[in-house]
């Protein structure tokens, strides 16, 4: 609740062009959306360059539009993150054939680096592959849930659909999660 | 830690404890910090563009953007009218080869009942009559030479054979009535011929070979019964009577090869499939139309000249 109150803040600031609002709001999200574009993209380094450009995007949103569709700064953030990749993948794919959709994204060294400095880097990096099996939605809930700590309501804001939907959602997803590790083959 | 049950084979409560090891993945400070310095850069560097946006408008900008609410639905109207104009113009022109069945026909048929309507000079409509039915006759032979089955193809040809007919026919009584508009002068000049004729001096000139023939033979008999001075006098009347004849002949073509003959004659040739005849014998109607007054009047004179001569040899007879 407090959280909340302090996203509702935030946003009144920042569409003020507070420039203190957006360096709190940075300090903030920063990491979680971090994270969650780490796991969709292929490096280290598109990950940072994503990220800026998802802050300075919101920045401009906040001042050019009203935030009724996306309900609060952090939900705004992520959907602004979700749009971000589904370009750069758009971009990429002329001159890379690996699509959002395949699931398979190489990771280069240097994310690899990231991985094993993990704590139980081992179960961690088995995740991290099969994570990447899964499809887009059924990954985007599972790290939005436990990695980001989303609630449903928060979720269904930024997938854009009701509650029971996120939940079905990120029950099956669980499960085929669950079935991928088991070595058992998943149904998208 | 977190353990899996057996190697990477976990229940659900293993699963998320492991996901939940993903919060460990973070920037890099370094990197954070630096970024966020380049952002708030960005950042204050567009707000402040934004005050500029807010900064008192001046009266020569505050006039600009008048004019541009005023220019804007003008040049809007001006695109939209060219866009029109210049898409029918196109389309005209796509559909000018197009034959019945094809989607351009219509647009094709649609511009030349345009055409039509907005003409109010009698003789250009006899020439855009004469062009349709030209185009109705290329368009029959261009459905008859297609090789596509086409069930339809029958009863197109037999609705353009009768469009064409309907064409012909309206230019036909088109020329007629500029004819009865032009009639006076011409009248007068038929009189002369009609009385040329009552005289029974030289009117056969007017008419068939068969008629000359017949004044030479009665040349033949003059020449029995006359001396050597009148014979030679008949002979040069003879020649002249000759001269005659063959000018008179000439005339006799020239009034025959009128416009609404050239048209029948074309008629004819596309009855018998001879479709690059129709179109020739109608252009060739087509140059005639310009002289249906004028030419008509000329070819008058010519004959008055004739019967002027004609009448004169007649008496020297």
């Amino acid at each position: 609740m407090a959280k909340a109150t302090q996203d509702k803040q935030l946003y009144k600031r920042l569409k003020k062009k507070d420039k203190e609002a957006f360096i709190e709001a940075y300090d903030s999200y920063l990491d979680d959306i971090y994270r969650f574009v780490f796991f969709k993209v292929s490096s280290q380094a598109d990950a940072e360059d994503l990220s800026s450009y998802i802050f300075l995007k919101a920045w401009d949103y906040v001042q050019n539009n009203n935030l009724k569709d996306y309900k609060t700064l952090k939900a705004l953030l992520y959907k602004i993150a979700r749009n971000a990749i589904v370009d750069h993948y758009r971009k990429n794919s002329k001159t890379n054939n690996q699509s959002l959709d395949d699931g398979k994204i190489d990771i280069k060294d240097e994310k690899q680096d990231l991985v094993e400095s993990l704590v139980n880097k081992d179960n961690v990096e088995f995740l991290l592959k099969k994570i990447n099996e899964l499809k887009d939605e059924y990954r985007d809930v599972l790290i939005l849930r436990y990695v980001n700590e989303l609630n449903v309501a928060e979720i269904a804001n930024v997938i854009g659909k009701n509650k029971g939907n996120v939940r079905v959602i990120i029950y099956r997803a669980t499960k085929a999660l669950r079935d991928i590790t088991e070595g058992n083959s998943i149904k998208n | 830690m977190v353990r899996f049950a057996h190697k990477y084979n976990m229940d659900e409560k293993d699963l998320i404890k492991n996901l939940e090891a993903f919060k460990e993945i973070k920037p890099r400070e370094e990197w954070k910090t630096f970024q966020r310095e380049i952002l708030l850069k960005q950042v204050s560097g567009s707000r402040e563009g934004t005050n500029l946006e807010k900064a008192p408008m001046s009266l020569f900008t505050l006039l600009l953007q008048r004019l541009q609410y005023l220019t804007q639905p003008m040049m809007a109207v001006f695109l939209i009218a060219a866009i029109i104009l210049g898409g029918g113009f196109m389309s005209v022109y796509a559909s000018k080869d197009s034959i019945p069945g094809d989607s351009l026909y219509i647009a094709k048929i649609l511009n030349e009942k345009t055409q039509f309507v907005l003409t109010f000079n009698e003789e250009k409509k006899v020439h855009l009559g004469l062009t349709y039915a030209g185009n109705r006759a290329k368009e029959i032979k261009e459905l008859m030479q297609t090789d596509n089955v086409n069930k339809n193809k029958g009863d197109q040809v037999e609705k353009l054979v009768s469009d064409f007919k309907k064409e012909i026919n309206n230019a036909k009584n088109r020329i007629s009535r500029i004819n009865k508009e032009k009639e006076l002068p011409i009248t007068t000049d038929e009189k002369i011929i009609e009385e040329s004729i009552d005289t029974g001096v030289f009117s056969a000139n007017l008419k068939k070979d068969e008629q000359g023939i017949e004044i030479s033979s009665s040349k033949v008999d003059l020449i029995k019964e006359e001396d050597v001075e009148e014979v030679i006098n008949i002979e040069k009347t003879s020649t002249t009577s000759e001269e005659v004849l063959a000018t008179s002949s000439e005339a006799t073509l020239e009034i025959e090869s009128n416009p609404e003959q050239a048209i029948l004659e074309a008629q004819d040739l596309l009855e018998n499939q001879d479709f690059d005849g129709t179109l020739s014998k109608l252009e060739e109607a087509d140059d005639l139309i310009d002289q249906v007054g004028q030419g008509e009047v000329q070819g008058t004179s010519t004959s008055i000249i004739i019967e002027e001569e004609a009448t004169s040899t007649g008496e020297n007879l």
